[in-house]
């Protein structure tokens, strides 16, 4: 009975102290709260759609017809996927994912360089001031301005539809965008580092390699990945370019699904899911490596 | 090991003149203080020398061979730089071993070596660690080890010690300089402290806007600065400076300013009126070398305004007619605010106004 009493004293004192704090951490907690409430609602309003699809591919007609809109299948079915593995839709993600990541480790094999050379090199400002103004245009143009005359070059000289080309397009479209990202990670270290290197008995080609690379990984996998994305959902010029099942990409086969009679949401709704899966994964893992590249600090004397 | 000489060193960049006709001498295992205001191009000669710069004009040789058109990784010379630049991926031990790695050194060597150099600094606690949990002292040696390691003919420094605190920076230049005297490697440092410079050096060369100044040992440049740049820049108390001119004075020489009237010896005026026959020139002299009475004797009298007490000794501010000098004093002086001094100069130096070269 006493033993109760006295642990009953020795809860309640220290549920009195913080009371006190209380009204300062309310303040607080409140600017959390809506911060996360805020969060909340974007990842929600972002999510639904997707979620929509997924759903909407294992709906029956009646619920996909239904009014009000079902957020619940009442009756799932496969059926649109068995459908959309029939139309050989595996097909279109094995091109969409070669045509993808050569275009990316292309493009970086090309960035890298360039970027270290606009970095490091010493060439006159001028200079790399105009090539890499020139460079970010290139970057932010429409790419439907682009596709007209390249369809006309490209049947001119009789590669379309083939999956080089589009390896070759999406290469050289992202490109400018690979150096001009790159170029502002390669300022972020220390020339020091890589002189040290040479100092230290590296050539050029192994400082970079041994030191300047890896001291950049993160960075320049988040760039990969977000390079994988843009070429993953192109739409414009592999309409242009895609003529057969041969080269088309998943853009363009979900398009496909969708006939000139009678439109089945699910089986375009099935290839709709497929093609977001790999960009969820790229996200999520783009968002560790985020996080690393802008913690992941060189050290230095200061 | 091996001598540095440089020899009619330029150096542009662009239209900017770094370094202009630079001739040095290091001697073989001589600690070579490069020592000058920021933007003076003592870090641009280091850096021509380590080969991360070409030379507009001139040759660099490091022993008999012409260095000029090398790389970096063919002139076996080190360099400790002002922010260490560790590689912040590896460990301290692999930062270290790096060097050696590169010149495919049998990894037992390594190893040995390693640890070797980790236990002459002390810092082998920390050989597993990245850099970036380690202290700053603790990089700054991890650096130094990276130099050494590999036993180069020629180490540099670039400020090594400017990024270290006070107490650890006066304890970590005598640490450099021992271990620059057991490896008997030539050394060229480079940095704008002049207490640095003094306590460190065989040889000091000052620089100033891309030209040397003066080289000599740290007495040389103390005792007999060349011109009045160096004259200022060396000190820990910079030196007084009394602008005036040479005149006659009931036969004698005396140097005559607004504030004071001071005798010069028949030796040195001869040299005056071969050297600056306009005799405007500016006197200088060291805070040490004022001597005081508190008598009243002749014109050279000025009052004192502050006191500076340092606990070793005690700095005069003293003032007359807008002059300011700086008087070194004992600690226990009997000099308070205000009182009137007469001054006289014990040793000074002339410098000629208009090249400002050291009369002498």
């Amino acid at each position: 009975m006493a033993q109760s009493e006295t642990r009953g004293t020795a809860t309640n004192e220290p549920v009195t102290q913080p009371v006190a704090m209380a009204a300062h951490e309310n303040r607080f907690n409140l600017r959390k709260l809506f911060v996360v409430v805020v969060l909340y609602l974007a990842a929600f309003w972002t999510l639904v759609p997707m979620y929509w699809v997924a759903i909407s591919s294992i709906k029956s007609l009646r619920d996909l017809a239904h009014i009000p809109p079902r957020f619940f299948p009442t009756d799932p079915r496969l059926d649109a996927w068995v459908t959309i593995f029939e139309r050989r839709i595996l097909e279109n993600v094995y091109n969409s994912l070669v045509v993808a990541t050569l275009a990316t480790i292309i493009c970086l094999i090309i960035a890298v360089p360039a970027a270290y050379a606009a970095t490091r090199m010493r060439l006159p400002f001028k200079f790399v001031a105009i090539v890499v103004g020139l460079m970010g245009l290139v970057a932010l143009l429409p790419p439907i301005a682009s596709a007209i005359p390249l369809f006309l070059l490209g049947s001119d000289l009789g590669i379309i539809d083939e999956k080089y080309t589009l390896i070759i397009l999406y290469t050289v479209l992202n490109t400018a965008f690979a150096v001009w990202v790159l170029r502002g990670t390669f300022m972020d270290v220390p020339m020091d580092v890589e002189e040290a290197a040479l100092m230290d008995g590296d050539t050029r080609f192994g400082a970079v390699r041994r030191i300047l690379l890896p001291l950049i990984f993160p960075s320049l996998f988040s760039i990969a990945i977000l390079l994988f994305i843009f070429n993953w959902n192109e739409y414009i010029i592999a309409l242009y370019f895609v003529n057969s099942m041969k080269t088309m990409t998943l853009p363009i086969a979900i398009q496909a699904q969708i006939p000139q009679h009678e439109l089945d949401w699910g089986v375009v709704s099935a290839a709709g899911t497929i093609a977001v899966f790999p960009v969820l994964v790229a996200a999520f893992t783009l968002q560790r490596f985020l996080v690393r590249g802008l913690t992941f600090g060189v050290a230095s004397g200061q | 090991m091996a001598e540095v000489r440089i020899e009619g060193l330029t150096k542009y960049f662009g239209d900017t003149c770094a370094v202009n006709q630079l001739n040095l001498l290091v001697r073989d295992g001589d600690l070579v203080v490069l020592l000058g205001p920021s933007g003076c191009g003592k870090t641009t000669t280091m850096r021509c020398v380590a080969g991360l710069e070409r030379p507009t004009y001139g040759d660099i040789y490091i022993g008999d061979r012409r260095v000029n058109d090398l790389e970096p990784r063919e002139r076996d010379v080190a360099l400790v730089f002002q922010s260490y630049a560790l590689y912040p991926h590896f460990t301290a031990f692999d930062n270290i071993a790096y060097p050696l790695r590169l010149r495919k050194t049998p990894k037992d060597e390594i190893e040995r070596r390693v640890r070797d150099v980790a236990e002459m600094l002390g810092i082998t606690h920390t050989l597993e660690r990245p850099p970036g949990l380690c202290s700053g002292g603790e990089q700054q040696r991890i650096a130094l080890g990276r130099a050494i390691v590999r036993e180069p003919v020629v180490f540099l420094m670039d400020e090594p010690l400017s990024n270290i605190d006070a107490l650890l920076r006066v304890y970590m230049r005598a640490e450099i300089k021992r271990l620059q005297h057991e490896l008997g490697t030539t050394m060229i440092y480079v940095t704008h402290d002049q207490v640095e410079g003094m306590t460190m050096a065989d040889q000091i060369a000052v620089m100033n806007q891309g030209t040397l100044q003066q080289l000599g040992t740290p007495s040389e440049i103390y005792d007999l600065p060349a011109n009045n740049f160096v004259a200022r820049f060396v000190g820990s108390t910079p030196m007084n400076f009394i602008p005036g001119a040479l005149q006659k004075e009931n036969g004698k020489t005396v140097h005559k300013s607004d504030q004071f009237v001071i005798p010069v010896s028949a030796e040195m005026a001869d040299r005056a009126a071969e050297l600056c026959p306009s005799g405007i020139c500016t006197l200088g002299v060291r805070p040490e070398e004022i001597r005081y009475t508190m008598e009243d004797e002749g014109s050279n009298q000025a009052k004192v305004f502050l006191l500076e007490p340092l606990g070793s000794e005690t700095i005069l501010d003293i003032e007359k007619e807008g002059l300011l000098l700086k008087v070194k004093d004992v600690a226990s002086t009997q000099v308070r605010v205000g009182d009137v001094l007469s001054l006289s100069f014990n040793r000074f130096h002339l410098f000629d106004d208009e090249t400002g070269t050291a009369i002498r």
